[in-house]
């Protein structure tokens, strides 16, 4: 297609399919306002009136992250790691790091220090995630920024200094995935053992399904059962694989020459 | 009720979760044999865990819904384990399992298997979560897992320029297919309010959630939404006109995973297409969502007609295999498309029978690939003089393919016709080009065995080892037995597409099934 | 209903997603291609954000101490069309690292990111 027939004929296509939409679309009520099952959400998951159907998170979307539709988020963490399996299957290569001077004094002292500002910030994000907006991935991206800074300003070679290289970062990685994966078979092996019913990444116990994580884990302030631990698995397993992805990605060919 | 049972097929995908990286750390720090071993294990205890499943939804306790983290459907993602998707989980099973035996020794010289195992692992949790699930927005995750780590075992060898080709053809339209799913999901949602396909079909008949409420649009967006989700699957399963993927995607990727992307993942699509069109949107009894019923069937016979055309021009033993799958999705698509209960019982049934032929001769392929160094059918002249034994399954296996009797074949392919022929109107005219497709398929695929057998005896780099044997071996074997059980196929598929056609029984067992106090 | 102002966001989702399906068809740029795939991904992600609002004085999704949960429920946005969106942006993530790794090595290989260039097979 060249010039001026494409054009016509992409105008064309674009025409149509919007028509179409729009057509679907005008069936559709005004926005601005929430489906009754989001305000059933909203309404249950930090009710202590009815204990039955609440996640203990007050945090709605973390409530249905890791308990109403927990079983969607771990999944989405394992096409997360597929994510990091294509940078790590694609460029994974011999070269080693190597230590340069990196920039300027200034920028390596100051990164340094914000290095231990980010790495708290990034915890704090997933642990209060109950309470505020937050979560495992935002925590674990947040991480990751410390690490890409001390990569970018002090150079590759100074991370395994810092007790981290490919390899820990892998294992790290699989750890978080572990703690996930252990949290999720928990109740199974529970009901396996107790021959009462449990269903897989439940979290608060309910009428018809008596299993359940401690709601507040000994902190009245902090609650959720699994949905802290969980998501700490996350961050690291988030934080982890963004860092080994711009490791991988800024090795150049040039360097593998060497 | 059994509580094992009961956690069986969530246990098999949990197993598969736990392999994916499990084996990425033994591959740290031991060898390839270490995670060989671990992947074999866990592989074969997912497939006794899918046996459990079958036995208990046949001969046990019957279908049933199993409620992820306990929360009753629409609050939470109902897994529903019915007698549609337990068979084929099983299916998926055991091609997983005897390709691993096969990967054994067939990938052998390749570096970097820890991936190669985890991928595959990721991928067969991600058809189960696809066959078993029961809500939109799971399966749009689902399609995600099992599509991006088939679209990076494409290029495996990523060495091979044409591999990496294939692989971004297949990666870019492959996500474009999962995204304008994903735009479906939002109109369902904007729609229905809800994400559970049981609640879809029940709102469309006039029920009203006590956690959901009605429906909140007209109706005039239903053909839309259809529209879009039949797009979306017919690209993910390579119906013509949106094809042109398949060939490239399937030839270059290594024959174990020919195998299980051929076999498995596009029968895996049009089996969800099918769930979702059937006990979703209600298709075969609101109009508005029939729409879908006459694209599978346009788009079916195209296929079926296209690929087996195409199949006559081949010389890359691989492409024509895979070209021969478009054709039998053609014959699938043509069966869930015309509605009626012997028509899906057939689909079903073809599904079935052609994972196990299609996985069989890719494997094969495979073998002579290695042995002749070339991947060119007339490379083949003279093979079955220097291997003997791989030559005669391959023979089976071609016969399978063109539904020569009594193979497993042959009765789904009988099934379809027949089931053509009584749906009524113009749909028995379907069955001239279905008869066209299957004798242009029979004269590529014969012509392709002639070569086989033309000839003097060639020399040959290697020969296959014994496990690749074995595995190959097993395929043919079940498909040999299955052939001749043709009364417990029938029985099976009928079974099964009782369980999807029956809508109300369907939105029966995932709504009502739980015993939970009023919120 | 139909031409209400209410509506005018459905539309103007309706022509990005437009585009970007004819984007990833029919631009000959592996690069293009993938933009346009995600940007389609991000108009979806609009659209359910918009499905999720709640016009008036509505409040994040987070109950504030002490307040009662029926009046939460009442004056809060969606939870649910959020818990999408977050899931959806985790997943595209990892499409951009597939699809960006790939290209890469395509553009290693061939030099060139016009699909039209690189025709090693044949569809």
């Amino acid at each position: 297609m060249s010039g001026w027939k494409g054009l016509i004929l992409g105008i064309l296509f674009i025409a149509l399919l919007s028509s179409i939409l729009i057509y679907a679309f005008l069936g559709y009520p005004e926005l601005g306002f929430v489906r009754p099952l989001g305000e059933f959400y909203l309404f249950n998951t930090f009710n202590f009136e009815n204990q039955d159907w609440w996640s203990a998170s007050p945090n709605a979307v973390t409530g249905l992250l890791w308990d109403y539709r927990g079983y969607d988020t771990l999944y989405e963490t394992m096409v997360f790691y597929v994510g990091i399996v294509a940078v790590a299957m694609f460029f994974e290569r011999p070269a080693k790091l190597k230590k340069t001077r990196g920039m300027t004094i200034i920028v390596r002292a100051t990164s340094r220090l914000v290095f231990v500002f980010v790495l708290t910030s990034a915890i704090a994000i997933t642990i209060f995630s109950v309470k505020t907006p937050g979560g495992g991935f935002q925590g674990g991206a947040i991480m990751a920024i410390a690490y890409i800074a001390i990569l970018v300003s002090l150079s590759r070679g100074f991370l395994p200094k810092m007790g981290i290289d490919l390899e820990k970062a892998h294992i790290a990685k699989i750890l978080g995935l572990a703690l996930i994966t252990v949290l999720t078979i928990i109740p199974v092996l529970y009901s396996l053992a107790s021959g009462s019913l449990a269903y897989a990444l439940q979290n608060q116990p309910k009428a018809w399904a008596p299993f359940g994580y401690p709601a507040f884990l000994g902190l009245s302030s902090l609650s959720g059962g699994l949905i802290i631990p969980i998501q700490l698995g996350e961050m690291i397993h988030v934080g982890m694989g963004f860092t080994i992805m711009f490791l991988l990605l800024t090795i150049s060919d040039k360097e593998e020459e060497e | 009720m059994n509580i094992l049972l009961i956690h069986a097929p969530i246990l098999a995908m949990l197993l598969s979760l736990l392999g994916s990286f499990l084996c990425v750390a033994i591959g740290m720090f031991s060898g390839r044999r270490a995670v060989e071993l671990f992947s074999g294990i866990f592989t074969t205890a997912s497939m006794i865990f899918s046996l459990l499943t079958v036995i208990n939804v046949f001969l046990i306790d019957g279908p049933y819904v199993y409620y992820m983290g306990g929360w009753p459907p629409p609050v939470g993602i109902p897994y529903v384990i019915d007698r549609f998707s337990a068979p084929m989980s099983l299916v998926v099973s055991v091609i997983f399992s005897t390709t691993m035996i096969y990967s054994m020794r067939y990938i052998e010289r390749d570096r970097d298997v820890k991936w190669y195992y985890s991928l595959r692992f990721l991928m067969q949790a991600g058809m189960y979560g696809l066959l078993f699930s029961g809500d939109m927005f799971h399966i749009f995750v689902m399609l995600e897992l099992m599509g991006l780590s088939a679209i990076l075992l494409v290029p495996f060898r990523k060495e091979v320029k044409a591999s990496v080709e294939a692989g971004i053809k297949y990666g870019i339209y492959d996500i474009l297919a999962i995204s304008i799913y994903y735009l479906s999901t939002a109109m369902v949602f904007g729609m229905f309010g809800s994400m559970t396909i049981a609640e879809i079909a029940a709102k469309l008949g006039g029920y009203e959630s006590p956690f959901s409420g009605g429906m909140f649009a007209g109706p005039s967006a239903l053909p839309v939404i259809v529209a879009l989700i039949v797009w979306s699957f017919t690209i993910g399963s390579a119906i013509v006109p949106q094809h042109f993927w398949l060939p490239d995607a399937h030839s270059m990727a290594p024959s174990s995973i020919s195998a299980i992307l051929s076999g498995l993942l596009v029968q895996v699509n049009i089996a969800v297409l099918a769930r979702i069109l059937f006990d979703g949107f209600a298709a075969g009894s609101i109009q508005g969502s029939a729409l879908g019923l006459y694209l599978l069937v346009i788009l079916g016979t195209i296929s079926c007609l296209a690929g087996a055309a195409f199949m006559l021009v081949q010389s890359d033993i691989k492409r024509l295999i895979a070209y021969s799958t478009i054709t039998n999705l053609g014959f699938i698509t043509i069966g869930f498309g015309i509605g009626t209960s012997l028509g899906a019982s057939a689909a079903y049934l073809h599904i079935i029978n052609h994972a196990f032929v299609k996985a069989s001769l890719f494997m094969i392929a495979g073998v002579f690939i290695h042995a002749t160094g070339s991947r060119d059918i007339r490379a083949l002249r003279g093979i079955s003089k220097a291997l003997p034994g791989t030559s005669s399954l391959y023979t089976v296996g071609t016969l399978a393919a063109i539904g020569f009797p009594p193979l497993n074949m042959f009765w789904s392919k009988l099934l379809l016709i027949l089931s053509v022929l009584s749906a009524g109107g113009a749909y028995s005219y379907l069955v001239l080009p279905m008869v066209v497709a299957i004798v242009f398929e029979s004269i590529a695929q014969i012509r392709l065995l002639a070569i086989i057998y033309s000839g003097e005896k060639r020399a040959v780099n290697c020969h296959p080892s014994t496990s690749v044997i074995l595995s190959i071996g097993a395929m043919i074997g079940i498909i040999i037995v299955t052939g001749l059980v043709p009364n417990l196929l029938f029985e099976l598929s009928g079974l099964a597409a009782g369980d999807l056609l029956n809508v109300d029984g369907y939105i029966d067992l995932v709504l009502n099934s739980l015993e939970y106090p009023t919120p | 209903m139909i031409g209400t102002i209410g509506h005018l966001p459905y539309i103007l989702v309706a022509i990005m997603v437009s585009i970007c399906i004819y984007a990833a068809l029919f631009k000959s740029n592996l690069f293009k291609k993938m933009l346009a795939i995600f940007l389609l991904t991000d108009a979806v992600n609009l659209l359910y954000i918009l499905q999720g609002y709640r016009s008036g004085s509505a409040i994040p999704p987070i109950i504030p101490p002490g307040m009662d949960p029926s009046e939460f429920a009442s004056i809060a946005v969606d939870p649910l069309a959020h818990y999408f969106v977050v899931t959806a942006v985790v997943i595209g993530l990892a499409e951009v690292a597939t699809l960006t790794a790939l290209i890469i090595y395509t553009y290693k290989y061939y030099g060139t990111m016009e699909t039209k260039k690189i025709k090693e097979l044949r569809g």
